[in-house]
Formats: structure tokens, sequence, C-alpha cells
């Protein structure tokens, strides 16, 4: 308890006695690991955006126009045992014609005696199938069926925007990998600087038989309390970013729940992680 | 009793220099000069003892503990029954006297009160008591080889080592210090001294050890 108490100590010491160093990697990991932060968060709003948009991809399924009812109820039945089709919805030629009366001056429908808007299914896609080759293959299916004229994808550039976004998110995912190994370098580089500034209380520790736990305790504790602090730091920093983005950008950015014990933890195992790593190699 | 004994050893270094053939005995309360050239492996023959280094051929034994069979954990057991001092002192620059000789203290746990104690006793025994709250760089080389060695005696070693203990140290100093060491030795504890001053060696009538390329000569 008292050689704890002595190890603590000169850990605190240790971080007193460099200062600056210790400062630096403080804040050196805290910008790092609020860079982590930043990304965590982006890539989760991404992500909620990906999923938003994948619920809204579908396409249009036009409806011969000799179809009768027996034929409209038995597409229903054959869309709805097609894998990847979360919803259906039926639009007769009625239902067109006021939806295009909304969109469009009605000048245009007195031209013409008839109505000229084939009924059709309005169907979405299951999130799952989104990508281009499974939604290709069930748009295939729906257009092999007898009674549908013609398969019109909607939704190309949706498509197109969620591979955009899911080369986002992993690209951000990346980045934030990269910058937690950083700072796990960081803390670890300056475990190495201290363990050479302080050769002396070392060889001195070893001489007057400190045990191996009582000469590594002192860099592990300081790894431990930098990373701790570097995380804390970080997470502060991002929820005040969150706060200025959504004051600029006048939209809701909430920091998730989860995000700044997660900062501390991972700030915390960097911190120790670097510092055993050294220790272990160079004590 | 033999407190140290080291029987046939050879101990190479990775570029091949060492010991060849090391013989020698520390008997309790005894006072041993190692003495030889410099690079004969008069500090080498001390790694062995504290147990920086290992033997690659033949044993070595202080007190209980044999080269053969300790651990690396039990080391530092070993070296709180020796006391080690340096031709360049090593006190830590960050602390005073005071706490430069408690710290070999604090590092096993005793009790503060016992450290004040003790640390104020030894101070008195080497004459370093009055200058017990100075930084160790407001000190003279003589002044700081007495911290050094109430360090090393703080904790009651059953040996002594001092390795060149007076090499930095002008002849009037070093004088001092061998005084220091004799009274020390004869309150009861061993001493082995490794010193390339073959003139220091001849005023004390003590057993010596030569060494010379890594053997030892009788
Ligand atoms: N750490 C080491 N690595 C390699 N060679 C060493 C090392 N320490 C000492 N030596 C070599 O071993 C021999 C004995 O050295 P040492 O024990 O320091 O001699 P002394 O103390 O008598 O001057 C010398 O040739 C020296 O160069
Ligand atoms: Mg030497």
């Amino acid at each position: 308890m008292r050689t704890l108490l002595f190890v603590l100590k000169e850990s605190l010491s240790g971080i007193h006695r460099a200062k600056f160093s210790a400062a630096l990697t403080i804040l050196t990991v805290s910008i790092s690991l609020l860079f982590v932060g930043i990304f965590y968060v982006g890539g989760k709003n991404v992500l909620r955006i990906v999923q938003e948009i994948r619920g809204r991809v579908g396409f249009e399924a036009f409806v011969d126009n000799t179809a009768t009812e027996a034929d409209i109820q038995r597409l229903q039945e054959q869309l709805s045992q097609i894998a990847g089709i979360d919803s259906i919805e039926y639009i007769s030629r009625e239902q067109a014609i006021e939806v295009f009366k909304t969109l469009f001056d009605d000048t245009f429908l007195n031209v013409v005696e008839e109505n000229p808007l084939p009924a059709s299914f309005q169907l979405f896609l299951n999130p799952a199938y989104v990508r281009e080759d499974s939604s290709r293959a069930v748009l295939r299916r729906v257009a092999a069926l007898p009674g549908i004229d013609e398969v019109v994808y909607r939704e190309r550039v949706l498509q197109r925007l969620i591979q955009v976004f899911d080369t986002m998110r992993n690209v951000l995912i990346g980045l934030g990998a990269l910058f937690g190994v950083l700072s796990f370098v960081l803390v670890s580089n300056n475990i190495r600087l201290t363990i050479a500034a302080r050769r002396r209380i070392i060889e001195t520790l070893e001489l007057v038989g400190a045990t191996r736990g009582m000469v590594w305790g002192p860099f592990v504790i300081q790894g431990i309390l930098e990373g701790l602090i570097g995380g804390a730091l970080a997470g502060m920093a991002l929820w005040a970013l969150l706060r200025v983005f959504s004051w600029l950008l006048e939209i809701s950015l909430r920091m998730p729940p989860e995000a700044f014990l997660s900062l501390i933890a991972l700030g915390l195992t960097y911190g120790f992680l670097g510092a055993m790593l050294t220790v272990q190699r160079r004590l | 009793m033999k407190i140290i004994r080291m029987k046939n050893v050879q101990m190479r270094y990775p570029n091949g220099e060492g010991l060849k053939q090391v013989n020698l005995t520390v008997e309790q309360g005894e006072f041993v000069f190692l003495v030889g050239p410099s690079g004969a492996g008069k500090s080498t023959v001390l790694k062995l003892i504290y147990m920086q280094e290992r033997p690659g051929l033949g044993q070595v034994q202080v007190g209980q503990f044999n080269s053969a069979k300790i651990r690396p954990r039990d080391i530092p057991y070993l070296r709180r029954q020796l006391g080690i001092v340096f031709q360049d002192f090593r006190l830590l620059e960050d602390r005073n006297v005071f706490e430069n000789v408690a710290f070999a203290l604090r590092v096993i746990g005793t009790r503060p009160k016992e450290i004040k104690k003790r640390v104020l006793r030894v101070l008195g025994d080497v004459g370093i008591s009055h200058k017990r709250y100075q930084m160790p760089y407001h000190l003279s080389g003589g002044e700081q080889q007495r911290v050094a060695i109430a360090r090393a005696l703080v904790n009651e070693p059953m040996v002594l080592l001092a390795d060149e203990p007076t090499g930095n140290l002008d002849p009037q100093t070093a004088e001092e210090i061998m005084q220091l060491l004799e009274e020390i030795n004869m309150r009861g504890t061993a001493v082995l001294m490794a010193t390339h001053n073959y003139d220091l060696v001849k005023r004390y009538n003590h057993r010596v050890v030569r060494i010379e390329g890594g053997v030892t000569l009788d």
C-alpha cells in the first residue's frame, strides 16, 4: 500500500517534471482522439442517412392497360412473394391522374380525350436489396410477370448516393482507426522519452531493490493518466464542436451518449497499451 | 561464513569480452580489494554479484541466492541485501540528500517514522547530517559519495560493493572516503572494493584479489 502510494507519487512527479512533454502528448492525443470522435459521429450520421435513403429506394411497375381487376389482384399476390420487396402500393389510373393534376397544369389533360396514364405498383426495396446487382435481379423478376408493361427505376441517383455514402463511411472509419493508432504511437513515444529522461531514477530503483512492478508502475500510470486526460479533453471538444456546428448549420447534431465514455475508454486503453509496450521493450 | 562465492566463473559479453576465469570469496565482515588495470573485468565481477549479468559457466552464490537458480523476480530481494556505490555517485538530482537516502527505504515500503529515524542515523554515521536538506549539486564530490554510501548502508546490507569509489576524488578526499569505508567495515559490514589504484591498496592491510584480462590471480 505504501509502495503503491510511492509509485503513484513518482509517476505524478514524472509528469510534473516533464510538464511540457506531457502537456504536448496529452494535447496531441486529445486532438487525434477528437478526430476519432468526429469520424465516429460523422460515420454514424452518414450511416443514418444511408439507412433512410435505403428505405426509400424502389421502382414503379406499370400495369398493362388491358389488365382486369382480377389481374391486378393476382399481380399484387405475385409481387408480394418476390423476396426483396418490402412494401407494395397500388396506384390506379384514376389516382395517377389525380397525382398528375396536382403536379401539372391540367390544360394539358384537356387536349387528350382519354386518361393516358397507366396504373402502377410503387415497389419499395428492402434495404438489404438496395445494392445494384441485387436490386437489378428483383427488377428482372418483376418485369417478367405477365401483365407488367414496363418497370421504371426511379432512384438510380439515390443508389449512387448510397454508394458514395458507403465509401465515405468506410473512409471515415479508416481515418478514425488511423488517428487512433496515431495517439497510441504518441503515448508510447512520450513514455520512451520519459524513460530516457528518467534513466537515472530507473537505475537507482533497480539498484536498491525495487520490484519490476515498481519500476514499471510509474510509467504505466503516466500513460494511463495521459490517455485518460486526452480522452476527456477530446470528449469535451467534440461536444463543443457539435454545438457550434448545430448552431451554424441550424440542424440538430447530438453527441451520441456513448461517445464521451468511449473516448475516455479509448484514451485509457491507448495510454495503457502504449506505456506497456514501451516499458516492456525499454526496461 | 562466506557471503560471496564465485567459482571458475566465466562470462562473455556479446562482443566477446568479459571474464575468463574468476574465483573469489568474501567472508562475513571481511574487507577485500579487487584490484587490476582498467578493462580487467572488475566492474563485471561486481555486476555478476548483484546479478545484473549472469555467468556463462560456473556459479555465483551471494547469501542464499544462487545465479543458477534465482528467478528474475527475486533479483530485487537480492539487491536489498547489498549496498552498491560507484565512482560517479549516481544520486538523484531532483531531490535532496535526505530524500536520496530515504528513497532506498521508500521503495521497500518502510514506515515513514522508521525511515526518518534510520536515514538520520546513517547520515550521522557518514558525517553528512548537517547537509541533509541540500540538493546533490550543491555538494562536493566527497560529500556526494558520502550520501551514496549512506544510501547503500541504510538498508543494513550484508556487504557493501564499491566500484572505484575514490576514482573521481582528489587524494585528500579519497583518503577520507577510505577512512569511512574502514569504519563501516569495523562496525561489521563486509566491503568488496574494486580499484585500479595499487598504491592505495598497499596502504591498507586487507586481503587483495588481483584480476587481469578477466582472470583472477592469487
Ligand atoms: N556492457 C558491456 N558490453 C560489452 N563489453 C563490455 C561491457 N562492459 C564491459 N565490457 C568489456 O569487458 C571487459 C571488462 O570490463 P570491466 O568489467 O568494465 O573492466 P574494469 O571494471 O576492470 O575496468 C572490458 O574489455 C570491457 O570493454
Ligand atoms: Mg570498472
